[in-house]
């Protein structure tokens, strides 16, 4: 049979844990996978600043500057996560035609 | 020549088609089927360029092969079934266009428009693959007797009409 273990705090046990913002802070610190979007001669700037907009919210100076990152600099950091998110980032990217792909962020 | 697409008092697309370019539309809805559906396998046959354009890897690190492998499993079908139903929904709004002696005319909701963005998109990308397009590439080079002219041209009228689409949903080019 399971024992309660003695040494838990009671004080400790009543905090709430189930949405504890705390808890929620944590987690987004480890944010250790990047996705790339690199860029593609096929791919129209406009095009892809309407993905970036549509995919992640971002705004149209912010879709705008990330597309010309891309296209100046060969590649650009468009989203981070855990692996989960990342896996699922790339995978709408790819539904849209972007060659995206992830990484450790290092 | 006047606007290809325009938003209505409801904000929804109004495509006014020129028939030459219903008749690029038509040629991609019939035509990209059968590449997209060449890839439907997950597992990815060794040098097929435009599998890997349409289907590229997530990982770049090769010691993920695992999880990668995994993804594409994960992820696949669903991708090759969005890119058929786009190529669906491109056909099925062409088909219920009203036909002008000048133009094709046809109302898109907005998930048409989304498919319609989308199957140009996996056109060209498939049409940029075969024709080699790199970022120093001129098209204009290739002679109008060139056996991958045909294919140019096709090219060529898909990136107006994407582009007109996307500016048009934009409400402005981003790039102005």
């Amino acid at each position: 049979m399971a024992q309660v273990p003695v040494e838990i705090d009671p004080d400790q046990l009543e905090r709430e844990v189930f949405g504890d913002p705390q808890f929620e802070d944590d987690t987004s610190l480890e944010r250790p996978w990047v996705v790339i979007v690199w860029d593609d001669p096929v791919n129209l700037i406009s095009y892809v600043v309407l993905v970036l907009q549509k995919l992640f919210g971002y705004s149209r100076e912010k879709a705008h500057e990330l597309t010309m990152q891309i296209h100046n600099e060969g590649k650009a950091v468009v989203s981070a996560g855990t692996r989960d998110q990342a896996e699922a980032d790339v995978a709408r990217l790819h539904a849209h035609g972007l060659w995206a792909t992830m990484q450790r962020d290092t | 020549m006047s606007e290809v697409f325009t938003i209505d008092g409801e904000g929804r697309v109004v495509a006014t088609l020129d028939p030459l370019f219903a008749t690029a539309l038509r040629v991609i809805a019939r035509d990209v089927r059968q590449v997209i559906e060449a890839g439907a396998s997950p597992v990815a046959p060794a040098d097929d360029p435009i599998r890997t354009r349409l289907y590229p890897r997530a990982y770049s690190d090769p010691t993920e092969d695992m999880a990668e492998h995994d993804w594409q499993i994960a992820v696949h079908s669903d991708l090759v079934e969005a890119k058929l139903t786009q190529l669906e929904t491109l056909a099925a709004t062409l088909q219920r266009a009203t036909e002008t002696p000048k133009a094709i005319v046809v109302t898109l909701e907005s998930n048409e428009v989304d498919a319609w963005i989308g199957a140009m998109n996996d056109a060209r990308l498939v049409l940029g693959v075969q024709l080699d397009v790199g970022p120093d590439t001129d098209l204009a080079d290739i002679a109008v007797n060139d056996p991958r002219r045909p294919a140019v041209d096709l090219y060529e009228v898909l990136s107006f009409l994407q582009g007109s689409l996307v500016v048009t949903i934009l409400g402005g080019d981003p790039e102005q």
